[in-house]
């Protein structure tokens, strides 16, 4: 038997006739590299399967959750220079009608700024406060107490309502004894 | 294999569960194939991962002619070759990995003696060293023969060759694996004939 022949029937699915596997057997015990040959192929076709540690589903579906993340915020992020390109076209584009509007309208239109700006420090200054106020009295004051300063508080004000109210009457003239 | 065609369509509409399922079924399979490729417990875990994401996202792209284990192991074969080719990993270590439980192979009921599973492992990890010596695609081919039964065919599509080209490769591996299977039988004989020509004094 020849070397190539020996390699041929090794490569081959089909099995072995008993005088092939002689054949075979007899070539390898005269051919030390055919015999290194048809070691490593049985090793080969013995060879196992390895299995991954325990949990190996929920490690993926971990992966899977951060790969979902990373995906979400990369469209978002996306998203954002397409924004800024389409806003800044937007503002070429609309630059010499809002041009001549702003010269036109110049006065109220700063006068409107101001006041807005105003209105939002206002606003938020007071909810900083009375969030630092709430924190500080919510330590010292009972249940009971904080009831009764807010019907206090609704109390007053329904007083001062109806004052104002009259006041205002008063003064147009329209009260009557 | 139709329940597998059956998961795939359902994780393509958007089932998780049915993914998780599907890799339930191919964990095993695919990490091995990750393990006999790279070598190493740790890059194989990964690589395995790595792979079932990559099916997930291209679930869409799957060939429902196919099996599915194939379309899987191809997806891993390749991403195994380019992960070598990138950079080289360190020796293999097959065994080291396998005391602290990341890694354990089937139960083999035919050899429960340790000095016979000693001498088994030893030829184990000696044709697992050998295996690293090949190029990429080529233990890609081997490994596909011999650990999954593909035919050339199978192997050809999976790795994106000829048929002819498969032939070759595997022709090409197994006489180079032979061949440094020898090597080695001849080195540790001369090593046996030194120490025994020692003088003594
Ligand atoms: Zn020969």
């Amino acid at each position: 038997m020849q070397c190539r022949f020996f390699e041929e029937q090794l490569s081959n699915d089909a099995p072995l006739s008993i005088e092939q596997r002689q054949k075979s057997e007899t070539h390898t015990l005269h051919c030390s590299s055919c015999a290194a040959l048809m070691t490593t192929d049985e090793m080969l076709r013995h060879a196992r399967m390895l299995s991954p540690a325990d949990g190996f589903a929920a490690r993926f579906e971990t992966r899977l959750t951060l790969w979902k993340a990373a995906e979400r915020r990369r469209k978002l992020l996306g998203i954002i220079p397409f924004s800024v390109l389409g806003f800044a076209l937007l503002f070429w584009l609309a630059w010499p009608y809002l041009d001549g509007f702003l010269t036109w309208q110049a006065q109220p239109i700063s006068a409107w700024l101001q006041w807005g700006a105003f209105l939002f420090a206002t606003a938020l200054a007071s909810l900083q406060a009375s969030l630092v106020v709430l924190g500080v009295l919510a330590n010292f004051l009972t249940p009971l107490i904080w009831m009764a300063a807010i019907s206090g508080a609704a109390g007053l004000s329904l007083i001062s309502s109806i004052s104002t109210w009259r006041l205002i009457r008063a003064s147009q003239g329209t009260w009557s004894r | 294999m139709t329940d597998d065609l059956a998961l795939a369509l359902q994780a393509r509409q958007g089932s998780d569960e049915a993914f998780t399922q599907l890799v339930e079924r191919h964990q095993a399979h695919v990490y091995n194939l990750c393990y006999r490729m790279l070598g190493e417990a740790e890059a194989a875990e990964d690589a395995a991962q790595e792979t079932f994401l990559r099916a997930y996202q291209n679930l869409h792209r799957y060939d429902r002619s196919r099996p599915f284990t194939t379309w899987l192991l191809s997806i891993g074969a390749h991403y195994c070759i380019d992960r070598l080719r990138r950079r080289k990993l360190p020796a293999f270590s097959m065994d080291e990995e396998r005391d602290d439980g990341t890694t354990f192979e089937f139960a083999d009921p035919a050899s429960l003696d340790p000095e016979t599973e000693s001498v088994e492992r030893e030829e184990r990890d000696r044709l697992h060293r050998l295996l690293s010596k090949l190029d990429a695609t080529d233990r890609a081919a081997v490994i596909l023969r011999y650990w999954y039964d593909c035919s050339e065919v199978e192997i050809a599509q999976s790795l994106k060759l000829t048929v002819s080209a498969v032939k070759s490769r595997l022709h090409r591996s197994r006489r180079a694996l032979a061949g440094l299977w020898q090597e080695e039988d001849d080195a540790s004989i001369q090593v046996e004939r030194k120490r025994h020509a020692m003088p003594v004094f």
